[in-house]
């Protein structure tokens, strides 16, 4: 009896805490400290295999990065792009989270396939198709566009996570609004909106990095002038010789506040939301 | 406080019929308890008086005046929900006084007023909590005063103590009465508990597959109940078939397979006719009194505390009977059982 949970409660936490931390390690550790080493290369010395660490470290490639006001602009034009795509992902998210969520439409499944369909189709596929339409529609080039495009596939996210945590709100405590007295407007206003809050946070929390991060259809449809982040890293890793070292400096300016994002979410969303919201997606 | 009344409210869900032509009054300060077993559409009638279901025949009146266009927010119902359905991000005393806001009362009204309702409920020390940081009991409260603090016309339950344990849901029990006779409010209250029913109501009415079956007082309901079901959901009791063998002023004689036994005639019953009666286990006696007394042997004895409860049988018929005191009669004994001095005819199958 005593044996059985010994073997089994606390070699198994030891275990999992274990493949967690080897886990966390391989996707989020070492890449990290792979790409600080990276932005901090000598680039007089170099750094080749076999060495395991670079054989000198120095800021040149910081400073020769920030010198360019090229890293300035695609930073602002990121932190620009986000916010947008985010309100206009929330704003467009809530009443079509709510109707997939609560109302008990007839032609929901194949709503609930037409939203999801940018999920499930190839990016590329989705890019192509995409980023021609919005070139004849004469959308490309433009920051609208590019804010348009990322709505579009990020959208479907926000719908399911709002969706699901509209479907969690109990019918009771709707009940209970209307019977004390709430019409439509109060209902939502002080009951609903308040209760769906933590997943419109998670949704909007994943929508903001999701932005930041999406290269495929920003390239295609803001080619050349609106440049984001990840199109800036483009340039430095697509070409015929990849420049890691400046390549790794942009990583860092785009990882940096997308992790603070997620500590100061973190610390303001109460964990069991964020548990919740990420739970059902 | 107002009069209740619902006219053959009739709600189907694709085949079934949750209500079936329910017709009740209601009268103005009554404790009314819709009792029946699971689906039998007690909430169902609750949520439509309350607007949050829509009838799809029949009328629902409050004072004569026809409501039941009236959408939910506006029908001046108050319902406590078997889960309590407290808003979890508001407080005590923001719960307490949403109906009131909703209301658009000015905030110095609504600060008293949720005072009240919480010295009402004796919650004072708890205005600042959350939901989740009360009990059973104490959210409980809270969903009561959330309700009677907006002075609500018709105030609804529905199993408001079925989450609780037996020994709080007896004391809530209690206090839930006091409260809705202090405040003279008319009350419908929905439950599958018949004791519940029995220790709440001005008037019980049973339901069975969306029909009301019979509306009475707790008295009238457990004592002489009309309908089979209604014997056989309040409780244990005994069925024996007879013979109507003499019809008097109201009541008869019955002649069964274990002898003459007095019934209440009310229903209209015929000579020669052949009936159901229904008594109560606590109703037959052991030893030989006045009235009929048969020869038995016990099959069966469980002690349940306060009576103990045996299986008799006699004459190839078996039945349930209960003696209090602390006589214990084996399995096999040979005992002499005295039959009600008078019995309920019941019908239906
Ligand atoms: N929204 C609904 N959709 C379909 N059927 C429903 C719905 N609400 C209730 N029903 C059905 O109507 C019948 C009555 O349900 P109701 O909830 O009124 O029963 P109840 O007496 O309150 O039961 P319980 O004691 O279990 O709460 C049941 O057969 C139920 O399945
Ligand atoms: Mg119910």
């Amino acid at each position: 009896m005593n044996r059985s949970w010994i073997m089994r409660g606390a070699p198994g936490r030891w275990m999992l805490a274990l493949g967690f931390f080897t886990v966390a390690s391989v996707v989020l550790i070492i890449p990290l400290i792979v790409g600080v080493l990276w932005s901090l290369v000598d680039p007089d010395a170099g750094w080749f295999p076999p060495a395991i660490v670079p054989p000198s470290l120095s800021l040149a490639n910081w400073r020769a990065m920030l010198a360019v006001p090229e890293i300035g602009q695609a930073f602002a034009m990121s932190f620009l792009i986000a916010p947008i795509v985010t309100a206009l992902c929330a704003a467009l998210a809530l009443p079509t989270g709510y109707a997939l969520g609560r109302r008990q439409l007839r032609a929901r499944r194949t709503i609930e396939l037409l939203v999801l369909a940018p999920i499930i189709l190839p990016g590329i596929v989705l890019a192509t198709g995409l980023g021609s339409m919005f070139i004849r529609l004469g959308l490309s080039h433009t920051v609208a566009g590019v804010v348009l495009v990322q709505t579009v596939v990020l959208l479907p996210f926000m719908i399911r996570i709002v969706a699901a945590t509209f479907e969690g709100v109990p019918q009771d405590l709707i009940d209970a609004a209307r019977n004390l007295g709430a019409s439509p407007w109060p209902l939502a206003r002080d009951v609903l909106i308040p209760l769906v809050r933590p997943g419109l946070f998670a949704g909007g929390l994943f929508t903001f990095i999701g932005s930041l991060e999406e290269f495929v259809l920003t390239f295609i449809v803001g080619m050349p002038y609106v440049q984001t982040l990840p199109v800036l890293l483009w340039a430095y890793l697509g070409g015929r010789s990849s420049i890691f070292t400046y390549a790794a400096v942009v990583t860092m300016v785009l990882l940096v506040p997308t992790i603070i994002l997620m500590f100061v979410a973190e610390r303001t969303l109460k964990q069991e939301y964020l548990a919740a919201g990420f739970g059902k997606v | 406080m107002a009069r209740l009344e619902l006219r053959d409210i009739t709600k189907r869900f694709g085949r079934v019929a949750a209500a079936d032509r329910v017709s009740v009054e209601v009268a103005d300060g009554e404790f009314l308890t819709l009792l029946g077993p699971s689906g039998c559409g007690k909430t169902t009638t609750l949520r439509i008086i309350a607007g949050l279901v829509d009838p799809d025949e029949g009328e629902v009146l409050l004072d004569g005046v026809a409501v039941q266009h009236l959408p939910a927010h506006r029908r001046q119902t108050a319902m406590v929900f078997q889960s309590y359905a407290l808003f979890p991000h508001m407080t005590v005393s923001e719960n307490i006084g949403f109906g009131l806001r909703m209301r658009a009362l000015s905030a110095d009204l609504i600060r008293q007023r949720v005072g009240e309702a919480l010295a009402l409920v004796e919650l004072e020390g708890l205005s600042d909590r959350y939901p989740r940081q009360l009990s059973g009991g104490q959210q409980q409260r809270v969903a009561v005063a959330r309700a009677i603090v907006t002075r609500p016309k018709v105030l609804l339950f529905d199993e408001p103590l079925s989450n609780l344990d037996a020994k709080l849901r007896e004391r809530l029990r209690l206090e839930l009465r006091a409260l809705q006779q202090r405040l003279g409010v008319t009350t419908v209250y929905v439950t599958h508990d018949q004791a519940e029913a029995l220790a709440l109501s001005d008037r019980v009415a049973v339901m069975f597959g969306g029909k009301v079956v019979e509306i009475g007082t707790p008295r009238q309901v457990y004592r002489t109940p009309r309908a089979r079901v209604t014997a056989e959901f309040l409780g244990v009791t005994n069925f024996l078939d007879g013979q109507v063998a003499a019809v008097a002023d109201g009541h008869c004689i019955v002649q069964t397979p274990l002898g003459m036994v007095e019934a209440d005639a009310g229903l209209g019953v015929r000579m020669g006719e052949v009936v159901t009666l229904s008594f109560r286990p606590e109703d037959v006696r052991i030893g030989r009194y006045e009235g009929t007394a048969v020869t038995g042997r016990v099959l069966h004895a469980s002690y349940l505390g306060s009576v103990t409860d045996y299986v008799v049988e006699s004459g190839g018929i078996t039945l349930r009977v209960h003696e209090a005191g602390g006589a214990a009669r084996a399995p096999g004994e040979e005992i002499t059982i005295t039959l009600p001095a008078t019995a309920a005819i019941v019908r239906g199958g």
